[in-house]
């Protein structure tokens, strides 16, 4: 027992005194606040209505310490309640009850309490992954899959601008939790007066019942969009597609994990152009087989990506593959800490990709770069960029081969680095608290127990255990007989020796019992506790009382098969083990810090771009060979609210037929209804 | 006194659930930090150990469930468990002597205070 005072008091002064203090000079509750740490800018916070029905102090009541403790338990059962039923790697509830605005004016004896909540689920690839560390800056609540949503329909607006496109507004509605295998559907409308993108999609997700699998996923969609490009220029594809990704569990001492997914489709595509002056008006039905594999590895504080994607497509009339497309991307991202919840984020991409057969592929299929990025796949889960990206150019106005040719490449190259840091912040999780000790130490006990289970389980699958298997099958028969020999016995002790038989027969018993128990520990608590519970349970005196074929030859043997299990026991590569369980763990974890430690609810920053693109075949680079983007912009991320990025990128040297830079702006907001 | 803008924590209350390699153990290790009246501070350490026999099955009832209310033993070991969490030795002992204590409860074969012993064996395994 040690009194606490001092440590915790925390964000200066207001409630100096001991709580005791408080509840014995008759204070009484102002106010009391239940706030989980995702529930920024909400409507309705969705940690309150978990409350419901918890006794919680109330206002104007006299303050009491143990009511108001109790309730807070209270709530971290009611939110660790559903976690019980998830299938992630690891989950963490925490319940922070806090008292503050303590204040005696004029007689009247006042504080706040206030509940603080932190709840996460964490899969085994949480946080390695470039698009989950995206998902848990851009929306940390649904990236933590903290708690079921509010309400089952989700609106998030968006609107974006690009020269070509000019401004874009609509947003997705989200019918969630539809049915038991379906998770969600989405209806999206973008439109400007050049473009669209309408969609209609159904998708499930799954954490299927393979060992090496971590999650999986399915889509089916139905699309109409149409995209601008050079002044008149229009590119339509309407389809319907089915899709499904997957990615397994994190593998090797790398910790990479393996991605693969693929999709099948079928429309039409239409593409209006202009070239050497001629109007080109392509349309065409068309069907395409997707596929994509890759490997996405990370660490603390970086992740990288290399996806390759192929494309086989057909065309009515041609052979069954008219054409095929190939992809290679390749990412890198980097988090570099400059101060306290900053950290400068980089992002290097290269990607690139080939048309073989541009003779028969639809125009449409064409490659054309500018300052609108194109995924292979649809969905957040995978981005595989598709297009030569660069932020100078308007959206598809990268589209020459030469400088009368503008139908787009048969190849392209592009190289994208971006520097971000907010400058200012504010931090998701309360820094007095996620620098409290007592939150600290609580956190790291959790982690370190978590880590202690799979050390365990490791040490037990350790190759040395199968080196004790021969003398633990014998410890198991010596109990058998054991037991057998002085449950015989207990007809013939003397009264004297009565209990001592009864304790003795007991903890042979009980030591049978414990050799069930085995199999997810290995054979070690055979030499600490199996043979030390029958010795210290079976007395020096009762062995004298019995013949020594009863008893002590057993407690001899037993203490020669323990002392040759410990002696195996240290070969047990405790060091591989933790490596191991390091390993499983570290994603999860690292993800939990991330919450508590990194992100911001509010973040304001800088935005800095360099690009480098081109497309092909450039005879002696004739339209211009590779092209630059300089740009500088500005970041705004508002948790569960908005996230914004404007940005101007300066194209270093124009050709005739180039603008001298482009804007480009994104705006998306996480959801109207939350 | 006036009001002012400090804050004092009251209580910590911390679950974190672990899912074993095999899908098949779920372990919830539990952590409260409370101050009383007095300001001292009070600790009680929960161990929930799940089991299933298939991956598609849900998770029932606890077959090892263990309090340790820490403010009852003044002893050094559940002051550094309380701060760290279970060793690996504490976790091998929650694992075996603890779950075999319950089943015995359960059996009818071992009485509640032989739990409670296996309870405080873990809290001594730190040393082990």
């Amino acid at each position: 027992m040690q009194a606490t005072a001092e440590r915790q008091v925390v964000g200066g002064g207001g409630c100096e005194l001991a709580p005791g203090a408080y509840e014995s000079q008759g204070y009484a509750v102002r106010r009391v606040e239940v706030r989980g740490t995702f529930d920024w800018f909400q409507l309705m916070p969705s940690t309150a209505a978990r409350a419901a029905g918890i006794d919680l102090p109330v206002e104007g009541e006299p303050f009491r310490v143990d009511r108001a403790v109790a309730a807070a338990k209270a709530l971290e059962s009611r939110l660790h309640a559903p976690f019980l039923g998830s299938e992630s790697l690891v989950d963490v509830t925490v319940v922070v009850s806090v008292i503050e605005n303590c204040s005696d004016l004029d007689g009247r004896k006042l504080l706040d309490i206030h509940y603080r909540t932190f709840t996460s689920l964490l899969t085994h690839a949480r946080g390695l992954t470039i698009e989950s560390r995206d998902a848990q800056r851009t929306d940390p609540a649904e990236a933590a899959g903290t708690l079921a949503p509010a309400r089952r329909v989700k609106l998030a607006p968006m609107a974006a601008y690009n020269a070509s496109d000019n401004f874009l507004a609509g947003g997705t509605v989200t019918v969630r939790n539809v049915a038991d295998r379906i998770d969600a559907i989405d209806a999206q409308a973008v439109a400007s007066n050049r473009s669209h993108l309408f969609r209609l999609a159904m998708a499930g997700s799954s954490t299927p019942h393979l060992k090496w699998l971590d999650t999986g996923d399915w889509r089916i969609s139905v699309a109409d969009q149409k995209e601008a490009g050079s002044p008149g220029d229009q590119f339509s594809t309407t389809a319907f597609k089915g899709q499904f990704a997957a990615q397994t569990r994190p593998f090797g001492g790398a910790s990479a994990l393996f991605r693969f997914g693929g999709s099948l489709e079928g429309g039409n595509q239409e593409a209006s152009v202009t070239s050497n002056g001629t109007p080109v008006d392509d349309r065409t039905g068309y069907g395409a087989l997707r596929a994509a594999a890759g490997v996405a590895t990370g660490g603390n504080r970086y992740s990288a990506a290399a996806s390759y994607a192929v494309l086989l497509g057909h065309v009515p009339g041609d052979s069954v593959v008219s054409y095929s497309k190939q992809i290679a991307d390749f990412v890198w991202e980097s988090q570099i800490p400059v101060a306290d919840h900053i950290a400068l984020q980089l992002e290097a991409r290269v990607n690139a990709g080939w048309l073989l057969g541009s003779n028969t592929a639809p125009v449409a299929e064409f490659f054309r770069g500018g300052n609108r990025e194109e995924s292979f796949l649809e969905g957040e889960s995978w981005i595989i960029r598709a297009n030569p990206f660069i932020r100078s150019v308007p959206s598809n106005q990268l589209d020459r081969t030469s400088p009368e040719t503008s139908l787009g490449g048969d190849r392209f190259a592009a190289m994208n680095v971006t520097l971000s840091a907010p400058v200012w912040r504010y931090p998701l999780i309360p820094l007095w608290l996620s620098r409290s000790e007592s939150f600290k130490s609580g956190i790291d006990a959790a982690k370190q127990t978590g880590k202690s289970q799979a050390v365990v389980y490791y040490q037990s699958k350790d190759p040395a255990q199968k080196l004790m298997a021969a003398d633990a099958a014998r410890v198991t028969t010596v109990l058998d007989t054991l037991f057998d020999g002085l449950t015989a016995a207990q007809g013939t002790v003397d009264a004297a020796h009565k209990d001592a038989l009864d304790d003795c027969l007991d903890a042979a018993d009980t030591a049978r019992d414990k050799m069930t128990h085995l199999k997810d520990t290995g054979f070690g608590p055979i030499a600490t506790s199996v043979v030390p519970g029958v010795a210290s349970g079976c007395v020096a005196e009762l062995a004298a009382a019995l013949p020594p074929q009863t008893l002590t030859a057993h407690l001899q043997e037993l203490a020669t098969l323990g002392a040759s299990i410990a002696g195996t026991q240290k070969q047990v590569r405790t060091d591989v083990a933790e490596a191991k369980a390091d390993e499983d763990l570290k994603f999860a974890f690292s993800a939990m810090d991330t919450f508590i430690n990194d992100i911001n609810a509010v973040a304001v920053g800088p935005v800095l771009s360099f690009d480098a693109a081109r497309i092909g075949p450039q005879t002696a680079d004739q339209a211009g060979g590779t092209r630059y983007g300089i740009g500088l912009g500005v970041r705004v991320s508002i948790v569960n609210v908005l996230h914004l990025t404007a940005l101007y990128a300066w194209n270093p040297s124009p050709l005739p037929w180039e603008s001298r830079g482009a804007w480009m702006m994104t705006l998306n907001v996480s959801d109207l209804l939350r | 006194m006036p009001a002012g803008v400090g804050k004092r924590i009251l209580s910590v209350h911390v679950v974190i659930d672990v899912m074993s390699k095999d899908g098949l153990r779920k372990f919830a290790f539990g952590l409260d930090k409370s101050t009383d009246k007095d300001d001292v501070e009070d600790w009680a350490i929960h161990f929930d150990l799940f089991e299933r026999a298939s991956r598609t099955d849900d998770f029932d009832e606890a077959v090892v469930h263990v309090d340790v209310d820490v403010k009852a033993k003044n002893f050094d070991n559940m002051q550094i468990t309380a701060d760290k969490g279970f060793n690996a030795s504490q976790a091998e002992s929650t694992l075996v002597d603890v779950a075999t204590a319950a089943d015995r409860v359960k059996a009818g074969k071992a009485t509640t205070a032989r739990l409670a012993k296996a309870v405080e064996g873990v809290i001594e395994a730190r040393d082990a």
